[in-house]
């Protein structure tokens, strides 16, 4: 085991170098980083000349890539323009642990990230939880009671949930439940914000802020989760090994829970497992329409502000926890599957 | 009793759902303090007030007297140099004005200066080249510091240091040729040439060289200040208390501040990025002041009762531009009919921008005549060009545009009569525009091809291959504002025509048309505002006969305010600058 790790471990490293450069050359496409550091007006001829160089953006793509990786601390840059290499860059790059400033916020990119980092994952974890908690609710039920009549009121939320597109599901919270309530006299959810800053940041206020953004994402997983569980159960529950445990007596909870449940929770690892490291992500949509400090907005933000810094930040952090968490979804089908092995 | 567990489940999903419903936080705090108190404060007497009184913090038990905002985008910096984002220079109104603001009525109100300079005080120079400007005594820093010349100079270093990377360092670099202080409270310009829109442009903030030489000293740069994420110390009615990424800004009270301890304890910023969640928030009154809402949201919220909604002269214009290049080295020149006069005449003829007012943008605004538009410098006979379908027919049959092969479009020695017509992607009634421009032109005989643009994009520079500033158009829509309220434009200069020697040109229309270069480059150095404002006048005459540009909508900002609030005079320069007068009734 310990040597199937280290093999996958050296395999991601040119895996994490590849999908860096396709990156960069991918963020650098997208748009014209200073075109939105006008604000609402266009920037200046000479300032754009000016910041062009300032920013690194007049060297050829490749030399570019190459001081984002390795920095540009141990070579000579002309700080004025005037065509000769005055002093040494400041850059470390990424394999020093540098990931460059913002364009936008002149910060480390990487201490823009960890600013998010923390809200993101309040939100998504617990959206996590929620999804696999009523998923598992839902799916087991509805496979347990196939035909009954919950059963179909499942199917038919569960088709109507993941069908609706999510600004749209967002926005009808906010407006049945913030708005609306408020209008006809009701308790009434916050429309936007982690917390009433009147009253400060506390877990209450966080508690009650989170509702509808998590109700929103959670609404949409449960939805095609509650059917994949569902399915997965209906043909565990069929095998010889559930009529068996049935047959030597065991209660139903044991059965279910203990045998039928572990089996068909196999595949389910793999999309959790899938799914954890894009919780980093964000939600984009649902983060921007209730206002959520987190990293989907900050990608959304960046993106819409060629913010090439903070774009690669993102997505390298995020490529290697995907790296990351696939050799750990495989290690964990050891546990869950004896006859799986790597030795 | 095999459901059991289901049941269970459900009842306590049921029961929490209740009780989270039932558990509701407590409101904030109401603002109850009698509005006697704070309303009858008039701006003079809140100047005159000793520091010591202006000192005061307000009772503990006193409910704390707030207004909340909400910003479409977060500011990328709190430090202007860095920033040319419009809602950064929003959030610095707050606390760090420069020299004067511009009020409601675009004069200018005093800050950091103690009288404004003209050349009837005789603080300009007869030849322009110089401005001195006497700086206010009272001014201080909210450490207690005094705001001296010293300040300014320091600025003026910064921007123009090339170990900072500064969002412009336009006209600094450009046009000062030095700045001095003969004493602690007076800044003296030179100009290398006169420049006229040095109101507007220069000095409209101001840093703290007594925090920031230090910084600048240690790190070699001030491009990772902590001052610039964290201004506390400041010279304006508000101090930064709190900024959390992403989700607010909350400002206190500056007992510093020169006019006085402002009116409000603090102002809360909370960053909205969706313009729908902006428009619950103006519902639920969970935000007392809505900024830049578009037209189509007017009549949902002039149906509130305890919201107003008005609109400020912002000096935008939405716009129409023609590529006029004809350069054979221009990368894309524009169509051919459009170096005729008559053919632009017909285009603004052939659409009836009224009707496109009144029901794409719910009659909230109207065309413009010129693009400065509401200003002194408005030239007021311009001709606004009123639909007349017959006479945009007739422009084109005189200037030889017919449609010979009867395919419903004009042509003209083998040329059809097809213009492209380009905005950015995905603003709503821009695409609705087009839509409806189309049928109109289609009904003159005037094909259009819609090819439109991303926003990150379409404002590519030449140097990389921007669509629009490579002349890849024929028409191209956007919004477009000068140095608002200063009425100077460069970018309808000759010099600025893009090209590969000067890939950085913003001149993206081609157009060079000598006439009017000089008028431009006279304006840019007539400081008597009267001989500006006829050559205004002449631009603007010669702009509207010719149709170089054609305003489609005037374009002024749209903003709700709760009428929980009082005091907010919202200006289209400095939108907050009585921010130390703000209140709220309730």
């Amino acid at each position: 085991m310990t040597r199937y790790v280290v093999r996958r471990l050296l395999q991601a490293i040119p895996q994490l170098l590849i999908i860096s450069i396709i990156l960069f050359i991918l963020v650098n496409a997208m748009g014209d980083p200073l075109a939105s550091f006008g604000g609402r007006r266009r920037i200046r001829s000479g300032d754009r000349e000016r910041l062009t160089r300032q920013l690194g953006l007049d060297k050829p793509i490749l030399v570019q890539y190459a001081i984002w990786l390795a920095g540009n601390d141990w070579m000579k840059v002309d700080v004025n323009g005037d065509g000769i290499l005055d002093e040494y860059g400041t850059r470390r790059g990424v394999l020093r642990g540098d990931f460059g400033k913002s364009f936008m916020e002149k910060r480390p990119a990487l201490e823009i990230i960890g600013e998010r980092v923390p809200n993101t994952l309040l939100l998504m974890l617990t959206c996590e939880v929620v999804i696999l908690f009523f998923s598992l609710l839902i799916g087991i039920y509805s496979a347990l009671r196939q035909y009954s009549v919950l059963d179909y009121v499942f199917t038919a939320f569960s088709f109507i949930g993941y069908s609706m597109p999510i600004f749209w599901l967002a926005l009808i919270l906010m407006y049945v439940f913030a708005v609306n309530f408020k209008r006809w006299g009701l308790p009434h959810f916050p429309t936007v914000g982690m917390y009433d800053l009147a009253v400060g940041r506390t877990v209450g206020q966080i508690a009650w802020h989170m509702v509808l953004p998590v109700a929103t994402i959670s609404i949409m997983s449960v939805a095609g989760y509650s059917r994949y569980v569902r399915s997965q159960m209906l043909e565990v529950i069929s095998q010889d090994y559930i009529r068996t445990a049935y047959a030597k007596g065991l209660p139903e909870r044991m059965v279910i829970l203990g045998h039928a449940l572990k089996n068909a929770a196999l595949p389910l690892v793999t999309i959790v497992g899938m799914d954890l490291p894009l919780l980093l992500s964000g939600a984009v949509v649902t983060e921007s329409i209730f206002a959520w400090p987190g990293m989907g907005r900050l990608f959304w933000d960046a993106a819409r502000d060629t913010d090439i810094p903070v774009l690669m930040g993102i997505m390298v952090i995020i490529s290697i926890l995907v790296v990351l968490f696939q050799i750990i979804t495989d290690i964990t089908y050891t546990f869950l599957d004896p006859r799986i092995r790597y030795d | 009793m095999k459901r059991d567990w289901l049941y269970t489940v459900l009842a306590v999903v049921v029961v929490a759902a209740v009780l989270l419903t039932a558990c509701q936080p407590a409101p904030p705090p109401a603002t109850e303090a009698p509005p006697e108190e704070v309303t009858e404060a008039p701006p003079e007497e809140a100047t005159e007030a000793p520091p010591e009184e202006a000192t005061e913090a307000p009772p503990e038990e006193e409910a704390l007297k707030t207004v909340t905002l909400t910003f479409f985008e977060e500011p990328d910096t709190l430090n202007y140099v860095y920033s040319g984002m419009w809602y950064a220079q929003l959030a610095m109104d707050f606390f760090n004005p420069g020299l004067w603001t511009w009020d409601n009525n675009l004069e200018p109100s005093l800050e950091m200066a103690a009288e404004f300079p003209t050349k009837g005080n005789g603080l300009i120079s007869e030849d322009g080249l110089t401005i001195t400007i006497p700086l206010n005594e009272d001014a201080e820093w909210s450490d207690g510091e005094p705001v001296t010349a010293d300040d300014f100079i320091f600025t003026y270093d910064m921007i123009v240091d090339p170990a900072n990377t500064v969002q412009s360092t336009w006209p600094y670099a450009e046009y000062l040729e030095s700045i001095t202080a003969p004493d602690d409270y007076t800044l003296v310009l030179k100009f290398t040439e006169p420049f006229a829109p040095w109101a507007t442009t220069i000095f409209q903030f101001v840093m703290p060289e007594h925090v920031l030489r230090p910084v600048f000293e240690t790190e070699g740069t001030l491009d990772s200040a902590e001052w610039n994420r964290n201004p506390t110390v400041v010279n304006g009615a508000f101090i930064v208390k709190e900024w959390v990424a992403a989700s607010h800004i909350i400002f206190e009270a500056n007992d510093n501040y020169w006019r006085g301890r402002p009116t409000l304890d603090e102002v809360y910023i909370l960053i909205v990025p969706d313009d729908e969640a902006q428009m619950a928030a103006i519902q639920t009154g969970d935000t007392d002041v809505g900024i830049f809402l578009s037209y189509a949201d007017i009549p949902t919220i002039e149906a509130l009762d305890d919201v107003d909604v008005i609109t400020v002269l912002s000096g935008y214009n939405e716009s129409w531009f023609f590529n006029l290049n004809t350069d054979e080295t221009a990368a894309d020149n524009g169509h051919l009919a459009l170096q005729d006069v008559r053919v632009r005449q017909a285009i603004a003829y052939a659409m009836d921008l009224d009707a496109i007012c009144e029901e794409l943008l719910f009659g909230g605004t109207y065309p413009p005549a010129t693009l400065w538009e509401e200003m002194p410098f408005a030239y007021p006979d311009a001709e606004l060009y009123k639909y007349d379908k017959a006479k945009a027919e007739a422009l084109l049959d005189d200037a030889g545009w017919v449609d010979t092969n009867d395919d419903g479009t004009r042509d003209k020695d083998g040329v059809e009569l097809v213009l492209t017509y380009s905005t950015t992607a995905g603003r709503e009634v821009r695409e609705q525009t087009q839509v409806v421009a189309q049928q109109y032109l289609a009904d003159v005989g005037i094909g259009i091809e819609i090819a439109n643009n991303s926003y990150d994009t379409m404002w590519n520079s030449y140097g990389d291959d921007g669509p629009i500033s490579t002349g890849q158009y024929d028409i191209a829509e956007w919004s477009t504002v000068g140095d608002f309220p200063d009425p100077n434009y460069s970018d309808w200069l000759c010099s600025e025509i893009p090209s590969d020697e000067s890939p950085d040109g913003e001149n993206w229309y081609g157009l060079c048309d000598e006439e009017l270069d000089d008028l431009f480059q006279a304006q840019a150095v007539e400081v008597d505002p009267d001989k500006r404002i006829q050559i205004f006048h002449d631009i603007g005459k010669m702009m509207s006969e010719k149709v170089y540009w054609l305003g489609v909508w005037h374009d002024n900002d749209v903003w709700t305010i709760n009428k929980r609030t009082s005091n907010i005079k919202i200006s289209g320069a400095d939108p907050f600058w009585n921010c130390f007068e703000w209140d709220v009734s309730e």
